[in-house]
């Protein structure tokens, strides 16, 4: 328990202190690390509490920095006005959709999540006027922090805006540490384990599970737009199945319920693409190996191996 | 020392003196001249475009190896990123070129979607871009940039030129097909442009999905409606099944195969055999172009490579060109990337595709479009001249430079 | 909209869906008896294609080249299965998805160090280059000889379950695992077997669509979500349904393309909710135990 507690009072000084320390290069990956890991840990929130494997949930990603970059690029809206409409657009999505896909089982849900991200990344890619279609929507401003009558913040320079993604990640982390540590977690962990159960013992099961899509979105679109805002550009790409399937392996990567599982697996992901993607275009088939090793000799992922849980 | 006269002296003491000025002058002398060019490469060398980068960077590698890889007194460092044809990625790499590498120059890319994403960067950290293929018209139009300048073509110029050659020497009803993305749709409304101020009728427009590999649906559609043409725009592996699936449907006898020249060129036209016989394009290069320049270029890049070059090595080739004669003017500076934008856009030399030099205006390369046939000669399947629209420039308006 | 336009899209659509059965028959199988998820289903589709184009090489006919690539990837299949999936029965399926994932990875980047990430063309056999007139249309005939091979395949294939020993004994696999082994099977042989059945099936659906589609890499995960979309509407585990559900895809997807091409694929997925939303354990699938 000490040692845990040591280990995160240890990161969180490493990670407040890069600014000071790391050249713009790697500390842009850290930003970047920063998002994805908000990205996976709402993953880890539906895939190990709940138990619904989604394929879809770069489309809340996706939606989140679509609606950062319509609202400031032709809104000229400031940063947290812009992000919660892309939260509460996200989470309406993740709300509606989500209320469709729980009526699949198993695969069948897995497939339903896939079909309604693919038709929100069809409509990206052919509603050319209002997204950009193929080519994205470039030149997105990093709006600044109004604080009302506290002033404006500027938050739009590499260093301060590194501080807003940590503190956004940050905040969901704990947030779903939080619920995750609440009745509302234990209840949604015992849907997975056996719903049946819970739905003879009297609890409305799909309400849960369409609540908790609902935050997990909410969280996604927080992360997308984020990163919209970060890199200024957006494109039918953030909201594709591929984009879903990379975030699902950084949950699976790290190790699902465990929350900083996802945030390990985040950075994993993120760094072995940069560097080993220079010293070899191959370095695809290192990941699916590093996966397949990782399956079979540690299935509770690279935390899970850490803390001795058991799958 | 007694022996020695005022004389010498004096010179031993100037000697010295003058050994010593040049001592401390000769690390930054040194600096200066040895410091690596570093060209960043942002092109795809993996998936579906990865012939593309290859093709590029092996016609850059011809131009620096010729000189021994020194340009102006500076050793060439090509910096080779995988952009995996994706936008977030194309920014990562992009990133990493501008602060950890610093690079003197970004070459690439191949996709206009990751051309739009990095439009920005580029242009904020004033860094020249030299775009060795992406041709969406919009970059060198309303998001052209002093810093940015394209080697290739633009969309427009691909098809435009066919419009009333097609209507003249084939027939007045077009069906039109693409693939469905920004390229799709701005190659393809160039040639209906230039076809219907021609006089001609398109009798159909459809586009395809990226990559899709069964036109069978499409090739029902062409047959049942009987045009005298087909213009399409596909390119790579769709080009490879567009055009075999065509001639596998019986369209090849009674349809006329036309398109931008990407649907036959060098690089898929053995993929596609016979099916390609017959088949007009339109382009900025064929590797059967008879001038010095070209058969020159054809032995040097065989002789590297192994293989005959392709359009998208000779972007690569002229790119190097354009970056050579830039070091040359300004003596191997490239601090000053205002200095370096004025002295580029006033290059000019003739490459294997003709006179190669940019609009002053739009940064855009003018070029000579060639409208070629494709048959079976002495070196096996090749596009050949049949016409030229010579110095064709891109109608664009470009706001952000001011000549 | 004249009948030889309907009348070619509808071969389109068959031929379409035939190519579609031979992948997701294998897959449909292979959850049926072994409950695996099989994610690494793409890339032996994708190796059927490339293994053939080798063997054309090699052999000069594509006659030659079909069975080669179906027996070197349905050996590769068995191979995988002994050595990788095995390890993993009664594991997390969220374990077994991983893993058949990194798979599918490690594959499709491997096919790209083999062969070269260019697109290779298969040429068509000699003797079916041109088309036949039937039915008042001229169509490709080597597109009538994939919608007449699948359709042996898929009857000889009912036949092989119906009415061999082997065959009862992979449904009885899928119904009572336990009874099975009970019965003195060695169950070892049977997973392996039927893994290589698997992937040997999609091996011929990606040789015989290699001359319409080429082999390139990156296929293997394309169809992979078509054969899934398959396989969710047909039922996990039913043959029945994979039949059932490739046509249906199929005639969604052809004349998706014929009437709206740049909205094909949101047709196929639309027909999927639709099914799901209906009969969310597809249309022949057992309510099975999660």
């Amino acid at each position: 328990m000490r040692s845990a507690r040591l280990a995160a009072g240890a990161a969180a000084a490493l990670f407040l202190a890069a600014p000071l320390v790391l050249p713009p290069y790697p500390l842009g990956l850290l930003l970047e690390t920063c998002l994805f890991a908000l990205f996976a840990m709402s993953l880890d929130l539906l895939v190990g509490w709940a138990g619904l494997v989604s394929l879809g949930h770069a489309a809340a990603f996706g939606l989140g920095g679509y609606t950062l970059a319509l609202l400031t690029l032709h809104g000229g809206v400031s940063l947290l006005p812009a992000l919660a409409g892309a939260l509460l657009l996200a989470a309406a999505w993740a709300a509606l959709t989500g209320a469709l896909c729980v009526r699949g089982r198993g695969v069948g849900f897995l497939m339903l999540t896939l079909a309604f991200a693919q038709l929100l990344h069809t409509v990206a890619y052919k509603w050319t006027s209002v997204t950009g279609g193929s080519n994205g929507l470039a030149g997105i401003p990093r709006p600044p922090l109004a604080l009302g009558p506290l002033g404006t913040l500027p938050v739009q320079g590499e260093t301060a805006f590194y501080f807003v993604a940590l503190t956004a990640a940050a905040a969901g982390g704990l947030l779903l540490h939080r619920v995750g540590r609440s009745p509302v977690g234990h209840i949604l962990q015992g849907i997975r384990v056996n719903e049946a159960r819970m739905r003879a013992l009297g609890y409305p099961v799909v309400r849960y599970k369409v609540a908790a899509l609902t935050l997990a979105g909410a969280l996604a679109a927080l992360a997308g737009a984020l990163h919209a805002a970060y890199t200024g550009y957006v494109s039918p790409e953030s909201l594709d199945w591929v984009s879903s399937g990379e975030v699902l392996i950084m949950v699976l990567l790290g190790g699902t319920g465990t929350l900083l599982g996802p945030v390990v697996g985040a950075g994993i992901f993120l760094f072995l693409r940069e560097g080993v993607s220079t010293l070899t275009e191959h370095w695809m088939l290192y990941l699916g190996a590093l996966f397949m090793a990782c399956v079979l000799l540690f299935p509770q992922g690279v935390v899970g191996v850490l803390r001795g849980r058991r799958a | 020392m007694a022996g020695m006269s005022r004389r010498q002296v004096l010179r031993t003491g100037v000697a010295a003196g003058v050994s010593a000025a040049a001592g401390l002058a000769f690390p930054a002398l040194l600096r200066a001249q040895g410091k690596p060019l570093k060209i960043g490469l942002l092109l795809p060398y993996s998936k579906v475009y990865a012939v593309l980068g290859e093709s590029i960077t092996n016609g850059m590698r011809v131009v620096f190896e010729a000189e021994g890889n020194r340009v102006a007194g500076r050793p060439v460092e090509l910096l080779r990123e995988d952009d995996e044809v994706s936008p977030p990625v194309g920014l990562r790499k992009l990133r990493k070129f501008l602060t950890s590498d610093q690079v003197d120059f970004v070459v690439g890319p191949v996709s206009s979607a990751v051309a739009a994403a990095i439009r920005d960067p580029i242009h904020q950290a004033k860094v020249i871009l030299l775009n060795a293929n992406a041709g969406d018209n919009a970059l060198t139009r309303e998001r052209c940039s002093p810093y940015i300048f394209r080697t290739s073509f633009s969309n427009w110029q691909t098809s435009y030129g066919l419009g009333a050659w097609a209507k003249q020497h084939i027939g007045g009803t077009a069906y039109l097909t693409g693939s469905d993305y920004a390229a799709g749709y701005q190659i393809v409304g160039a040639f209906k442009e230039a076809f219907v101020a021609a006089g001609g009728t398109v009798v159909g427009e459809s586009y395809v999905k990226l990559g899709s590999t069964d036109y069978a649906p499409i090739m029902a559609k062409i047959g049942a409606v009987g045009p005298a043409l087909s213009f399409s725009f596909f390119a790579g592996s769709d080009a490879v099944h567009f055009v075999k699936q065509f001639a596998e449907f019986g369209l090849k006898g009674k349809v006329r195969l036309t398109g931008a020249g990407f649907l036959v060129s060098d690089d898929v036209l053995e993929s596609q055999g016979d099916a390609a016989v017959g088949a007009v394009s339109t382009l900025h290069y064929t590797r059967t172009l008879q001038n010095p320049q070209n058969l020159e270029f054809r032995k040097r890049y065989q002789a590297l490579t192994g293989k005959p070059p392709d359009v998208y090595a000779v972007q690569g080739y002229d790119t190097a060109r354009v970056i050579l004669e830039a070091l040359r003017r300004t003596g191997g500076d490239t601090t000053d990337p205002e200095r370096l934008s004025g002295v580029i856009r006033g290059i000019q030399f003739e490459s294997p595709r003709g006179r190669f030099r940019f609009d002053p205006a739009t940064h855009n390369a003018i070029n000579d479009m060639y409208v070629m046939e494709v048959r079976r000669g002495d070196e096996g399947l090749a596009n050949y001249v049949v016409s030229v629209v010579k110095e064709l420039k891109d109608p664009g308006h470009c706001p952000n430079i001011t000549a | 909209m004249d009948l030889a336009f309907l009348v070619t899209q509808a071969l389109n659509a068959l031929q379409a869906g035939m190519l579609l059965f031979l992948l997701s028959s294998g897959l449909a199988l292979i959850f049926g008896v072994l409950q695996v998820i099989n994610f690494a289903h793409g890339a032996f589709y994708m190796l059927g294609a490339y293994v053939g184009l080798t063997g054309l090489a090699l052999t000069g006919r594509f006659w030659l080249a079909v069975p080669l690539a179906v027996l070197v990837v349905g050996a590769v299949g068995a191979l995988v299965e002994r050595a990788f999936i095995r390890r993993l029965y009664g594991a997390d399926p969220l374990a077994q998805a991983l893993l058949t994932f990194g798979l599918l990875l490690v594959l499709d980047e491997g096919v790209k160090w083999l062969w070269g990430p260019q697109i290779r063309s298969l040429p068509t056999p000699e003797a079916l280059r041109g088309t036949i007139a039937l039915l008042g249309v001229s169509y490709p005939a080597y597109r009538l000889l994939v919608v007449a091979v699948g359709g042996v395949a898929a009857v000889t294939l009912w036949l092989f379950l119906e009415r061999s020993r082997l065959g009862a004994i992979l449904r009885a696999g899928v119904s009572d695992r336990q009874m099975v082994a009970a019965l003195g099977i060695n169950l070892g042989v049977l997973f392996a077997f039927t893994f290589g059945l698997g992937a040997g099936l999609a091996a011929f659906g990606g040789v015989m669509a290699g001359p319409i589609a080429s082999a390139y890499p990156g296929m293997g995960v394309e169809v992979l979500i078509k054969a899934f979309i398959v396989v969710v509407i047909g039922g996990l585990g039913s043959l029945k349904g994979a039949a059932v559900g490739s046509l249906l895809i199929g005639v969604a997807e052809t004349f998706g393309q014929a009437l709206a091409p740049d909205w094909a694929m949101v047709a196929v997925y639309a027909v999927m909710v639709a099914v799901l939303l209906w009969r969310p354990t597809g249309m022949f699938g057992a309510e099975a135990a999660t």
